[in-house]
């Protein structure tokens, strides 16, 4: 059953009170009532009213003064000005600052039935203009919340100060290295995002990560997993409509995360990265069982009892040597790879 | 025709059947291998991850040693086919790029002038040697046995062009001409997920979940892969992934060149067909 509507009625003279309670409360309606303008504002604050009848002039606070208080606290309470013969023209005034409608003294029980009617019925029709239509909540999920909360894994939502968050030189970085040159003509189809088998897991998908380079945010992109998730399967790269290597971006974005410590306090990759590299340099060739257990001592201790009797099965099927093998002329792939250092890489 | 031949870390450290294997039947087939002298890392995924000038330059050293010899340079590894193809292509396209590995290259004494062709090892078998002539050298056709071919990703991406990079059938008319049968196989592209092994385990045994399931669903009674990488991450993580995800997966996995070596009747020891962690089931032993 749906909730009665309450009425406060409020004027000075009590059988004006008592007459409009018992003709409302017939026609069921809750009804309270109050004798001068401060109770009725009290009453007023603690109770939950749909409607407030009023006496125009009262002493103390008078109509005016409470029409205007309660249209302050809750502009959708309806609000009825009763008026003597001599007041129509302050009537007037009450209904430009937002009275619902007045009832001259005297009036008979008929019509103040009369006119409080239409006041329900203009409330339930506004009431059902403002209730979510069919399809309405659908719209709800594409507009931008009212309210800016942080939301990591989506970006619109996110409280950034554009001013500080642009790095200009962060778009230039990734334009001007192989692979990067075409990130400006990504339309934000999401071909790339819908194609990646992981960016279910990514802080930002492959779209975003596209738009935020191009916005400059330099930071965000850098510490995101996203770069780190990438398994380099190219499968983006082949897909996209604009033929941007976003794989080869990715790339781009791990380079320049490297360099900073900041963006890699929690990826284990950069970490395996290091480890390679030094392995590569001192023999000129990689060597699975170091790298492994190098890596694991730091990251994972327990996985070494795990990998090495996986290690021992793949041994005694002469799978794998356990020694590095280093190359002739190491020394020539050392000047080689010190050089490129010395040019300050690709950036 | 006498390539020069680029094996790659993995086939020396941990994939030796793989390279056994390619070097057996290559030499059947009338493919002299002569391998790269002093070769070195083509930098894989991890040091381009690093720094992708040093990692470009450690591939075009490669380039540059192959160069000497007028021999299309073969490699068996998708991952190091990628490496060097991109650096190759690279060279050509960046002029930045190209300039910085010249002096990084001449520093080392060495110098690249940008006329290596790179093929995968497949590549050489379908197109340069061709299907007609495999089918003839078959000695044992591996009737009904059901196979899925899997190439992983960087065989085919990015656009390396010597097959469809979403839907290549070289591997599957390869199958048809041992007379094998290829199985459906829609994941025959999907990543492995070898190279977040080490780092996000839960997320490699997934994609490892869905391409084992793929082929199981469809009764391949063996894989075959063109990467050395993909056979690690099927073979050697095959029984973890059934673990964590409930399943008793037993599907071998072989190197496409051992399953060539099988029809062609080489020796299964020189094969090293039984080096699997996956222990073979009755349809391959019956051609051993």
């Amino acid at each position: 059953m749906e909730k009665k509507m309450s009425i406060l009625v409020v004027d000075d003279e009590p059988i004006v009170c008592d007459s409009c309670k018992k003709i409302l409360t017939e026609k069921g309606f809750t009804v309270e009532t109050a004798l001068n303008g401060e109770e009725a504002l009290k009453t007023f604050k603690k109770g939950d009213f749909d409607i407030v009848i009023v006496d125009l002039k009262m002493p103390g606070i008078d109509g005016m003064e409470v029409l205007r208080s309660v249209k302050k606290s809750k502009p959708e309470v309806d609000v009825l000005m009763i008026t003597g013969y001599g007041t129509i023209p302050s009537a007037v005034e009450a209904m430009k600052i937002g009275a619902a409608d007045y009832v001259p003294k005297p009036f008979t029980p008929k019509e103040l039935g009369q006119i409080i009617s239409q006041v329900v019925e203009k409330r339930s029709k506004l009431v059902a203009e403002k209730a979510p239509k069919k399809g309405a909540i659908l719209l709800d999920v594409f507009k931008k919340p009212p309210k800016v909360v942080y939301h990591p894994e989506r970006v619109w939502v996110k409280d950034i100060k554009i001013e500080e968050a642009l790095d200009e030189n962060f778009l230039n970085q990734v334009r001007s290295t192989p692979g990067g040159e075409r990130v400006m003509d990504c339309m934000q189809c999401g071909t790339c995002s819908g194609s990646c088998p992981l960016s279910y897991r990514m802080d930002y998908t492959p779209r975003e990560i596209n738009a935020m380079v191009r916005a400059g945010l330099r930071d965000e992109v850098l510490s995101s997993n996203s770069i780190w998730m990438c398994s380099s399967c190219y499968l983006c790269t082949v897909r996209c409509p604009r033929q941007i290597k976003i794989t080869d971006i990715m790339y781009v974005l791990k380079n320049l995360a490297m360099k900073d410590k900041r963006f890699l306090k929690k990826a284990k990759s950069p970490l395996l990265s290091r480890y390679f590299v030094d392995i590569v340099n001192r023999y000129g060739r990689n060597h699975e069982l170091e790298l492994t257990l190098r890596f694991f001592l730091r990251t994972n201790p327990k996985a070494i009892l795990k990998h090495s009797f996986m290690g021992l099965r793949l041994f005694l099927r002469k799978r794998f040597t356990l020694f590095p093998k280093r190359i002739k002329n190491i020394n020539q792939l050392r000047t080689m790879v010190r050089k490129a250092e010395a040019l300050g890489g690709l950036r | 025709m006498k390539y020069t031949y680029y094996p790659g870390c993995s086939l020396e450290v941990s994939s030796r059947s793989y390279n056994d294997s390619a070097l057996a039947v290559s030499e059947l087939l009338g493919v002299e291998l002569v391998e790269l002298e002093d070769w070195n890392c083509c930098g894989a995924t991890v040091y381009l991850s690093y720094e992708e000038l040093i990692s470009f330059s450690l591939c075009a050293r490669n380039l540059a040693l192959a160069e000497k010899y007028d021999r299309d340079l073969v490699v068996p590894c998708s991952s190091c086919y990628t490496s060097l193809m991109k650096t190759a292509s690279y060279i050509q396209e960046n002029a930045d790029l190209r300039d910085k590995i010249n002096q990084a290259l001449q520093a080392a004494g060495l110098e690249y002038k940008g006329k290596v062709n790179i093929k995968h090892l497949l590549e050489v078998y379908i197109k340069d040697i061709g299907l007609d002539a495999i089918k003839s050298k078959v000695k044992r056709e591996l009737k009904g046995l059901k196979v899925a071919p899997y190439y992983g990703c960087q065989i085919v991406r990015p656009l390396h062009g010597f097959d469809d990079p979403e839907n290549p059938t070289s591997l599957d008319r390869l199958i048809e001409a041992l007379g094998a049968t290829p199985v459906y196989f829609p994941n025959k592209t999907s990543c492995c997920g070898s190279s977040l092994i080490a780092t996000n385990e839960e997320l490699a045994f997934r994609m490892q979940k869905d391409l084992l399931l793929c082929a199981a669903g469809n009764d391949a009674e063996v894989i075959i892969t063109v990467c050395p990488l993909c056979h690690m991450a099927l073979d050697a993580y095959q029984k973890g992934v059934g673990k964590m995800y409930g399943f008793n997966f037993k599907i071998p996995v072989l190197h496409f060149t051992q399953l060539m070596g099988l029809a062609l009747e080489i020796p299964s020891r020189k094969l090293g067909i039984k080096t699997g962690l996956v222990p073979l089931n009755k349809a391959l032993t019956a051609y051993i």
